[in-house]
């Protein structure tokens, strides 16, 4: 037998080394591409499950209560129903839709999820009559109703950096034809494929190759699912690749249903300025103002078109583009048995039904939501608030803020012409909030309230003045051995010598001295000796604890000239101190949020009304008298020209040296109010407490509409007729006499006779009168 | 008129309640038994001071239908132990009715029913400053606060507010 050949048998060596090599190359390959798949299996699982999108927090304003007997009139209610987007119609059917006919409304409010749980839409007849409700009919049943809530309406969204923004929707909350719709343009075998259709990469080659154009694409909606998982979009070799493996994966490990409601929240749909309009949900909101499951055929379709591009197919920016498409995706979906020829006849006919761009409604309370967001700091990462789509609801009144900056705007310029100042360099701030509760119920940063820049309520420390006073009158007030209303202060030419500095000689605003006053006319008329006397008496530091059980948390150096107030406050510690008065001694902290709840609507905070006693009534109830005297007959006298007397409100002005800052605080039976006028670069403003932000407090409270101030005294205060010039005990025949209230046991036991002092005429008699 | 019908209205049931709360609240004090109504049996409830049998009902009345009906809706869910729920109604009702004395004090019974004592001391206190009128009511607050003091241990507290419901029973 010949043995076989040289080369046959290296031939034969040599194949099966290469055949060995070939099996050391292929099963490391196959170990790394499967190692490969492994990775991006985990990637695009963790990726599909983690999807809990970054959804922005919604804050929201108090919501609307109707009841019968509230104060509402027809401009005001059709103001809060523009700002809630309702629809004004002739015949309201959806929720979200009102008919008006003179005084009486007829709507459907919209379903909402409060923090005290869900409430469903209510279809009701609203009747005002004299600028109050008068009646209210729920239609359904036909009976009366007490009390109605419209859904709140959103005045802020807090965004994640990446500004994407979604109302996220569930596949059965998602109109059947709308993904019927979808499926048929974008992915006509998404129930039959696998992840990747390579049928329809070859139809898509096809058609593009005829056309000589790029006019389809091959991608099934997994596959844009999956691109959309990553937010840069390069578009490699590498990266469709990648998509097409993981598309699959996805297909392997997840329902179609999943995937198709993935990719209904995920689809980009449209850009509102840095907003991005992710998700039918938002877009059905952001084109039409209507949820999805109120779209008509035609808007459904014109959804479903933008897929493509949202951009290239905006129907506001090129509506022509738009509807050739739409009318694309109406005749396809009636080829596929979707629609009847005469539905999609009917829908193709219709205009595209787009709402006017609004500016972003959301945001026009940069002051109030930067307080909303201190607020929330304390319990959430800035990381929460914006990704977990909570709701926050907030204590905002849109038409307290509303009143508050028209007020503004009108008495600024006034001010600054008054004042021969450059237009806009007076500036101004202010907070209002609820005297019982101590709830907020707007808040102004700045003259510009829309420019979220410097806010002034919150951040502006500046001298507070003349405001401090009660303060020191509260002190000496809490002694009725001692103090009343009636007691005689000396407002006579004063020496204070401090080891803290030189000598000091407080003066008067008038420049006077005025000898002998009764304690509630020196608050009254905010006499700067008289005060700083008593502030003396009863010790700065006891004045500076009823500073802090007023709700003072800065700590405050005990120098006499604090008693003049050389302290430096925010309005909105201001506004804290003088909540403690108005609510009659309670310190309530100011809120701005009432709930915080998650987007499924589970509550996760509450913020619930808390009062803490920090004064016994009756002390606080004589300052308060006082106080009302500042505007009957003090330095607050200049508001008669706003409201009527019977309103009877409290307040106190304040002035700071150099004229400076113009303060005024004063509280109604329901609201207070602290302005703020002064110069960011502290020059001079030549106004007082009274001729600056005094102005605006009064156009505002007539505006708003105020509520006339009945102080309740407790069975411990009684009243008395005192003489005005001795402060002993009179009667009401006498002249001069005042009638004040008292701590019992603390009135004058002393009595005198009826003074004939010659200044009145006939016997006039001013009396503080308890207000009815 | 539409208004005054519905007061009358409102009273009429309010008092219906009332007169039922108090029975309820009189049973409540021979033991503290869970408290029944409608056929359901609440456990952990923890009863507010009684009225006592010959004290007389708050004066106090709700000044709108509206606060009326959230007040009923409160007395509702406190007795179905949905005491956040009562709350938050009631916070609803004291937006429409801040100076109602009658809320403050039903209020601060949630709170203590809830345990949070010095909530409903603060609240009970905050519903005297409004209730100057309503002695009954001042009566019924400061037994809630007796009760939160003795709880808390404050024998000293317990004695003042119990020489300030003999004051008042005097009137």
């Amino acid at each position: 037998m010949a043995r076989p050949s040289e080369p046959q048998r290296t031939k034969r060596v040599r194949y099966k080394q290469r055949r060995f090599s070939w099996w050391i190359l292929l099963v490391p390959l196959l170990l790394s591409a499967a190692a490969y798949v492994i990775y991006l299996d985990i990637v695009v699982r963790h990726q599909f499950e983690g999807k809990r999108w970054a959804l922005p927090a919604r804050v929201y304003a108090r919501p609307l209560e109707l009841f019968v007997g509230k104060k509402l009139d027809t401009d005001a209610f059709v103001q809060e129903l523009e700002g809630l987007r309702y629809r004004f119609v002739r015949d309201p059917r959806y929720p979200g839709e009102v008919a008006r006919r003179g005084d009486v409304f007829v709507l459907a409010s919209r379903p909402f999820m409060f923090w005290d749980g869900n409430q469903e839409s209510q279809e009701v007849r609203v009747a005002l009559e004299y600028g109050r409700v008068s009646a209210i009919h729920d239609l359904t049943s036909g009976k009366r109703k007490d009390v109605v809530r419209l859904d709140p309406e959103l005045i802020g969204i807090l965004y994640p950096s990446h500004h994407e923004d979604r109302l996220l929707v569930r596949l059965r909350d998602v109109p059947q034809r709308l993904t019927e719709m979808l499926v048929a343009m974008e992915d006509r075998d998404f129930y039959g494929h696998h992840g990747i259709a390579p049928r329809a990469i070859a139809r898509a080659m096809l058609v593009n190759l005829r056309a000589g154009n790029v006019i389809q694409g091959g991608s099934t909606l997994t596959q844009q699912l999956v691109k959309n998982f990553f937010l840069s979009s390069e578009r490699t070799l590498v990266r469709k690749f990648n998509e097409a493996v993981m598309a699959i994966l996805l297909e392997i490990h997840y329902s179609k249903q999943e995937i198709l409601q993935a990719y209904l929240n995920e689809v980009f749909l449209g850009q509102d300025g840095r907003r991005a309009i992710h998700g039918f949900g938002l877009a059905s909101q952001y084109y039409f103002e209507r949820a999805l499951t109120e779209l008509s055929l035609d808007r459904v379709a014109l959804l479903v078109a933008l897929v493509k591009g949202a951009s290239y197919y905006d129907p506001r920016r090129h509506p022509e583009r738009a509807k050739t498409r739409r009318d694309l995706v109406l005749k396809v979906a009636a080829e596929f048995g979707i629609l009847s020829l005469r539905e999609a006849k009917y829908a193709i006919d219709r205009p595209l039904g787009v709402v006017g761009r609004r500016p972003a409604s959301a945001n026009r309370q940069p002051a109030f939501l930067e307080l909303v967001r201190n607020q929330l700091h304390r319990d959430y990462q800035d990381k929460d608030l914006t990704s977990e789509g909570l709701q926050i609801f907030t204590t905002l009144d849109p038409w307290v803020q509303e009143s508050l900056e028209r007020a503004l705007s009108v008495q600024l310029p006034r001010l600054e012409t008054q004042q021969s100042m450059v237009p806009g360099s007076l500036q101004g701030a202010v907070v209002v909030t609820s005297t019982e509760a101590g709830e907020v119920l707007a808040l102004i940063g700045g003259r510009e309230p829309r420019y979220a820049g410097f806010n002034r309520a919150l951040d502006a420390a500046r001298p507070v003045g003349s405001i401090v006073k009660p303060a020191i009158y509260l002190t000496a007030l809490q002694h009725p051995e001692q103090f009343t209303l009636a007691t005689l202060l000396d407002d006579v030419p004063l020496t204070v010598s401090s080891k803290y500095a030189k000598d000091w000689q407080p003066k008067n605003y008038d420049g006077e001295f005025h000898g002998k006053v009764a304690l509630y006319q020196a608050l009254a008329r905010s006499y700067n000796v008289a005060t700083v006397a008593l502030g003396l008496r009863v010790g700065v530091s006891e004045v500076i604890d009823t500073l802090h059980r007023m709700g003072l948390t800065s700590s405050v150096e005990p120098y006499p000239s604090l008693l003049l107030g050389s302290l430096e406050l925010p309005p909105i510690e201001v506004a804290q101190l003088y909540q403690t008065l108005a609510s009659g001694g309670f310190r309530n902290p100011l809120r701005a949020i009432r709930a915080v709840v998650a987007s499924d609507g589970t509550p996760l905070q509450r913020y619930p009304v808390s009062v803490q006693q920090a004064f016994e009534p009756e002390p606080v109830y004589l300052v308060n008298t006082a106080l009302q005297a500042v505007i009957r007959e003090g330095t607050g006298r200049g508001l008669g020209k706003f409201l009527s007397p019977d309103t009877n409100p409290a307040g106190k002005t304040g002035t700071t040296d150099g004229l400076r800052d113009s303060w005024f605080a004063g509280f109604s039976g329901d609201r207070l109010a602290v302005v703020w006028l002064g110069r960011d670069d502290n020059r001079p403003i030549g106004l007082t407490g009274s001729s600056g932000a005094m102005q605006v407090w009064g156009q505002f409270m007539a505006e708003a509409g105020i509520q006339p101030l009945e102080l309740t005294p407790t069975p411990s205060i009684v009243y008395a007729w005192v003489d005005a010039e001795s402060g002993l005990r009179s009667s009401a025949e006498c002249p001069d006499v005042v009638q004040l209230p008292f701590i019992l046991g603390s009135v004058p036991s002393e009595s005198t006779k009826c003074s004939v002092t010659g200044k009145g005429l006939g016997g006039r008699s001013r009396w503080l009168k308890r207000a009815h | 008129m539409v208004e005054a019908r519905t007061l009358k209205t409102s009273v009429g049931v309010w008092l219906l309640l009332g007169v039922l709360i108090s029975w309820i609240a009189g049973c409540a004090t021979r033991t503290p038994a869970p408290v029944t109504e409608y056929g359901k049996p609440v456990d952990n409830l923890i009863v507010p001071p009684p009225l006592g049998s010959t004290d007389q009902l708050p004066i106090t009345v709700p000044k709108t239908a509206a606060v009326s009906a959230l007040l009923q809706d409160a007395r509702r869910k406190v007795l179905a132990n949905n005491l956040e729920g009562a709350a938050q109604t009631l916070e609803r009702a004291l937006r429409i009715e801040p100076r109602n004395p009658l809320l403050w004090s039903e209020l601060a019974h949630v709170r203590y029913q809830q345990e949070k004592l010095g909530q409903a001391e603060q609240l009970a206190v905050k519903s005297n400053s409004l209730a100057v009128e309503d002695v009954p009511l001042q009566i019924y607050n400061w037994r809630l606060i007796a009760g939160v003091r003795r709880r808390l241990g404050d024998s000293a507290a317990v004695g003042a507010a119990e020489q300030r419901i003999k004051e008042l029973g005097v009137r």
